[in-house]
C-alpha cells in the first residue's frame, strides 16, 4: 500500500531513521515529515494485550491477518498466573496463537521478556524495522534496530501489514567521556529525560528519534545502552537508536553505514559528557522526575526490585551483586530479582549469581516484567515505598495507588536493598 | 467511508490544570489494567481521580479545557472510550503525539497548542469551538484563535478512527473475513 512518489529535492544523505523507513516502505528514500506505509519485518505483542488485539479484529469480522508468520506473541506480563482468571487468559492466548497461525508463541517459561529475548535469540537484528504493541520495544534501538511502538494501532498492522506513519525527525546526541565510579546509564537517562523536558538542551525531542553517536555511545555495552534507552522512552520520543551491534557485543559490520552521516537534515544536536553525571533517582510520578540521590537518601523502603525491560541483563545483576558484596537484604525489605530472559536466568544459575542473591535473602522471580507489569506480581500495599529499575513509576504502577515508587540504577537499588533505605551506592561500594 | 464531522460545536467548558494524567487522573487504574471498554461502566468514572463530581456535571458535547501536558504518563486510552461516548472534545496548551493519536483513533479530537487557554476560559461557561479553524468563541469576550486540530487527526476521526480504518480494509479485502484455508 505504499504510494510515496519520487521527488527531486530528496536529501543526498538520510538519517538512520530515514534509511530504515525508506527500506521498510519499499522506496529509495524518504525524509522526515513524510507519510509512509512501512512494513514491519516482525510484530511483537505481549500476553496482556494479545487477547484485546484479536478480539478487536474478530469483532469487526476478521478471520485472518495479512502476515501471521511475522507475528511473535510473548508471555512476559503475567508469567505466573496469579489467579484462576489469569490462568484462563493464558490458555486463551495459546489457543489464539494457534487459531490465527501466529509465527511464534512464547508461552510462560519460554523466551522471557519480549523486549529482551528477541535480541538475544537474533529474532531482532541490527538494522531491522520491527513493530510492537508496547512502547518499551524502544529497547531494540540498543542494537540499532528500529522498533515502532504501535500501541493499539497494532491491530491496523496485523490486519493490513502496515500503517500510515510520519517519518520522524532526528536529534543526534553525541556522547563523550566515561561514567564515574558508582554511576550507571540509568542515572544519565533520568537526568537527561528531566533536562530535555525542562528545555536545558534547547532542543525538543518530542516525537523525534534520539540517535546516540560518538565513541562513548559506540563502546557502551548493550546492557548500559538498554538502561539509557529505557529511562528516556516515556518522554514522548519516537525512538532511540545506538550504532548497530549485536546483543552479544559482536560488530554488525554490514550495518556500518546506517547511522546518520553528515549532510542529513536534523532537528538538532546535543553533546554530553558522561563523566558529568552522578547517581540519580526518579522521584515517584515519572522517570523524568530526576533528583540527585542525596535528595532522597534516608528514605526507608519496603520493596526493591532489579529487572524489567530496562535492567534485566546479566551485567545488571552482576553489578548489583558486587554492590551487595556479601551483605544481606535489610530486615523488612522484600527484594525481587527478575532476570530478563530464560537464558540470562540460566547463566545466573551456572555462574553462581543466583546463589549470591538467594544467600542474601532476595527472591528470584521468573523471567519477564516482574512487578513492573502493573503490579500483577509482587505488588505494593498502601503506604509502602519501593525502589526499582522498573520502566516507569506513575501512581499505582506497582499495586496500590497509595504506594510510592522510586526508580534508580541497579547499583542504587542493590545498595538500598541492603541498607533498608535509599543511599548513595558509592557509600556502600568498596 | 468518510463521515461528515461537524467541527464547529458548542458546549460547556470544564477547566482543568496542567499534567492531567490518564492513569488514575482521567481514569481509574483498575479499569485501565482490566482494559474495560464498556462506556456504561467508564463514563461514571471519568476524571474521578481529579474531580469526583465530574460525571454528574458533564453533558454530551462538552469541552475539556486543560493546561500543559494533557494525558501525561502512559498513553493509555481507556478514558477516551468514555469521552467518545459523550462526544467530548479537548482543548489544551500541550499534549503528546501518542496521546493525540490514541484519542483520535477513538474519535476524540485533542486540539493542542492553545497557549494560555486554561486561564482564558472560565469553568462552566459555554464556548463555541471550530476545530477546523481553531477559533474559540466565549461569552462577553473577544474570540480566541489557536492552531486548528492537526489535519492528520481530523482525517483519522473522519475515517472513523481505527475501527473505521479496519472496517474499510475488510470491505476491500473480503478474503480476510474467511478462516485460513
Amino acid at each position: 500500500m505504499s504510494d510515496a512518489m519520487y521527488r527531486e529535492d530528496r536529501p543526498t544523505s538520510m538519517t538512520f531513521a530515514e534509511k530504515v523507513f525508506a527500506r521498510a516502505s519499499g522506496v529509495s528514500s524518504v525524509k522526515a515529515g513524510e507519510g509512509v506505509y512501512p512494513e514491519p519485518e516482525l510484530v511483537i505483542i505481549h500476553d496482556a494485550y494479545l487477547g484485546a488485539a484479536f478480539r478487536e479484529l474478530s469483532d469487526i469480522g476478521y478471520e485472518r491477518i495479512t502476515r501471521p508468520d511475522r507475528v511473535v506473541a510473548v508471555t512476559d506480563h503475567e508469567v505466573l498466573a496469579a489467579s484462576p482468571q489469569s490462568a484462563v487468559r493464558a490458555r486463551a492466548n495459546a489457543a489464539l496463537a494457534r487459531k490465527w497461525r501466529l509465527g511464534s508463541f512464547y508461552d510462560a517459561g519460554q523466551g522471557g521478556h519480549g523486549h529482551v529475548f528477541p535480541m538475544e535469540d537474533r529474532l531482532v537484528t541490527p538494522g531491522m524495522f520491527v513493530s510492537a504493541y508496547d512502547m518499551h520495544c524502544s529497547n531494540f534501538g540498543a542494537i540499532g534496530a528500529y522498533a515502532m511502538a504501535a500501541s493499539q494501532d497494532v491491530t491496523v498492522i496485523l490486519a493490513t501489514g502496515s500503517k500510515l506513519t510520519t517519518v520522524p525527525e532526528t536529534v543526534v546526541v553525541h556522547l563523550d567521556g566515561t561514567m564515574q565510579h558508582g554511576v550507571h546509564s540509568r542515572d544519565v537517562g533520568f537526568r537527561l529525560a528531566h533536562d530535555l523536558l525542562a528545555g536545558v538542551h534547547g532542543v525538543s525531542v518530542e516525537a523525534c528519534v534520539m540517535e546516540f553517536q560518538g565513541d562513548a555511545a559506540n563502546d557502551m555495552p548493550i546492557s548500559a545502552r538498554i538502561g539509557l534507552i529505557n529511562t528516556l522512552t516515556e518522554i514522548d520520543v519516537a525512538n532511540i537508536l545506538f550504532p548497530p551491534r549485536h546483543f552479544d557485543g559482536a560488530a554488525a559490520a554490514d550495518m556500518a553505514d546506517l547511522p546518520t552521516g553528515v549532510g542529513a537534515s536534523l532537528r538538532g544536536r546535543i553533546a554530553l559528557d558522561l563523566g558529568s553525571f552522578g547517581p540519580t533517582v526518579a522521584l515517584p510520578g515519572a522517570p523524568h522526575n530526576a533528583a540527585e540521590i542525596g535528595e532522597a537518601a534516608g528514605q526507608a523502603i519496603d520493596h526493591a526490585f532489579i529487572g524489567a525491560c530496562g535492567s534485566s541483563n546479566f551485567d545488571d545483576f552482576r553489578a548489583a551483586a558486587e554492590v551487595m558484596n556479601g551483605r544481606n537484604v535489610a530486615a523488612g525489605v522484600r527484594f525481587f530479582v527478575v532476570p530478563g530472559t530464560v537464558k540470562i536466568a540460566r547463566r545466573m544459575m551456572s555462574e553462581g549469581l543466583s546463589q549470591v542473591f538467594l544467600d542474601a535473602g532476595a527472591i528470584i522471580l521468573p523471567p519477564g516484567c516482574g512487578p513492573c507489569a502493573g503490579g500483577l506480581m509482587a505488588p505494593l500495599a498502601a503506604g509502602e515505598v519501593s525502589i526499582s529499575t522498573a520502566a516507569t513509576n506513575n501512581k499505582g504502577r506497582m499495586g496500590s495507588s497509595e504506594a510510592e515508587c522510586f526508580l534508580a540504577s541497579p547499583l542504587s537499588v542493590a545498595a538500598a536493598a541492603v541498607a533498608g533505605r535509599i543511599i548513595d551506592p558509592r557509600e556502600v561500594m568498596a | 467511508m468518510t463521515a461528515a464531522i461537524r467541527w464547529r460545536t458548542s458546549g460547556v467548558a470544564h477547566v482543568f490544570g496542567d499534567d492531567i494524567a490518564h492513569d488514575n487522573g482521567m481514569m481509574a487504574w483498575k479499569h485501565v489494567i482490566e482494559r474495560q471498554t464498556d462506556p456504561d461502566i467508564l463514563v461514571p468514572c471519568l476524571f474521578q481521580g481529579i474531580d469526583p463530581d465530574f460525571a454528574k456535571r458533564v453533558k454530551p458535547g462538552d469541552f475539556i479545557v486543560a493546561g500543559k501536558r494533557f494525558g501525561a504518563g502512559k498513553p493509555h486510552t481507556t478514558a477516551y472510550v468514555a469521552m467518545a461516548a459523550l462526544g467530548l472534545r479537548v482543548l489544551c496548551e500541550s499534549s503528546f503525539d501518542k496521546v493525540m493519536r490514541g484519542a483520535a483513533n477513538l474519535g476524540v479530537p485533542i486540539m493542542a497548542n492553545c497557549l494560555g487557554i486554561s486561564s482564558e476560559i472560565r469553568d462552566g461557561e459555554t464556548i463555541c469551538v471550530d476545530m477546523a479553524t481553531g477559533e474559540v468563541a466565549r461569552p462577553d469576550r473577544a474570540p480566541l484563535r489557536y492552531p486548528p486540530l492537526q489535519p492528520v487527526f481530523q482525517q483519522t476521526i473522519e475515517l472513523g478512527g481505527r475501527a473505521g480504518i479496519l472496517k474499510a480494509w475488510l470491505a476491500t479485502h473480503p478474503e480476510m473475513a474467511s478462516a485460513y484455508d
